[in-house]
């Protein structure tokens, strides 16, 4: 089976640094990644990852207006997008999955609940 | 110093407990390192490599108080023989110029760890490339050929680091 490939997309450097750490030990997934909205779309396009796992309070762009554009865009529309976000209130949730987003995690994230996750998405 | 049991003794710096954190994590997980002390900053971490006397120091760049630069041209006076690994979220030439300009061994950018960390260290320390051909053989993804990679279907990364934590 091919390696899948995850866009992660967060403005921190640390978060994704984390998350690098983290695939590395318990994943064979390629990452790509990107530090605001903007750049996701555009690295979406250019590489046709698996899955986007996206933060949503992010500069130029937010995750929720990435997730609305590339929904919008046949390229990407089919690429599953789990929007990651510290906003746990009922009409945030909502905001995010009128997105269209396939999944929304509330940070703090649960190690294994993540890979489970990304795991249902992407098969073993 | 190297370990008894071979691995190498490392001190890691990062002002960020969170980053600082994830990189211990991988580097137990890997079962090539001892970790010997943590730091974060750039005077911690001096401090510790001369309690310590490790073989390694890893760290963060852009540090508080004293940078990770700024440290490494102090330790490599004080300790020829110790390797000295810089990572950072900066990119570019001139940046890694000017870190191997004031004698570290490596430099790495955070958005490529940890791949491009394991590679250094492969270069720096020759004899833990064969623990971690077997850890492989085994069914442990250690080498760097097995740990994801950033961009390495599409040639060069074009995502730029943020200074935002």
């Amino acid at each position: 089976m091919p390696t899948k490939k995850i866009l992660l997309v967060d403005d921190s450097c640390t978060a994704r640094l984390v998350n690098r750490m983290i695939f590395s030990q318990k994943t064979n997934y390629v990452l790509v990644s990107a530090v605001d909205g903007k750049e996701a779309v555009e690295r979406a396009r250019e590489e046709q990852p698996d899955l986007i796992l996206m933060d949503i309070v992010m500069p130029r762009m937010t995750g929720l207006e990435a997730c609305r554009v590339l929904k919008k865009d046949k390229a990407t529309e089919k690429i599953p997008v789990i929007l990651l976000t510290t906003r746990g209130e009922e009409q945030y949730v909502q905001e995010g999955y009128a997105s269209g987003c396939s999944d929304y995690l509330t940070k703090p994230v649960n190690d294994a609940e993540l890979l489970d996750l990304l795991k249902a998405y992407l098969g073993e | 110093m190297e370990s008894i049991d071979g691995k190498i003794r490392v001190v890691v710096a990062d002002d960020s407990k969170t980053a600082l954190l994830s990189i211990c994590d991988y580097l137990e997980f890997t079962g090539q390192f001892e970790i010997v002390g943590t730091a974060n900053d750039g005077l911690h971490a001096i401090q510790q490599t001369e309690s310590f006397r490790p073989e390694l120091v890893l760290a963060d760049l852009c540090m508080p108080r004293m940078t990770g630069l700024e440290a490494a041209a102090q330790l490599r006076k004080s300790y020829p023989e110790l390797r000295i690994l810089i990572f950072t979220e900066l990119r570019g030439q001139a940046v890694q110029e000017e870190c191997l300009r004031c004698g570290i061994d490596g430099f790495v950018e955070k958005n490529q760890m940890p791949e491009r960390l394991m590679e250094e260290v492969y270069r720096l320390f020759p004899r833990i490339r064969g623990g971690m051909e077997r850890a492989s053989n085994a069914g442990v993804p250690a080498t760097s050929e097995h740990l994801p990679r950033e961009g390495d279907q599409s040639g060069e990364v074009k995502g730029r680091e943020s200074n935002a934590d």
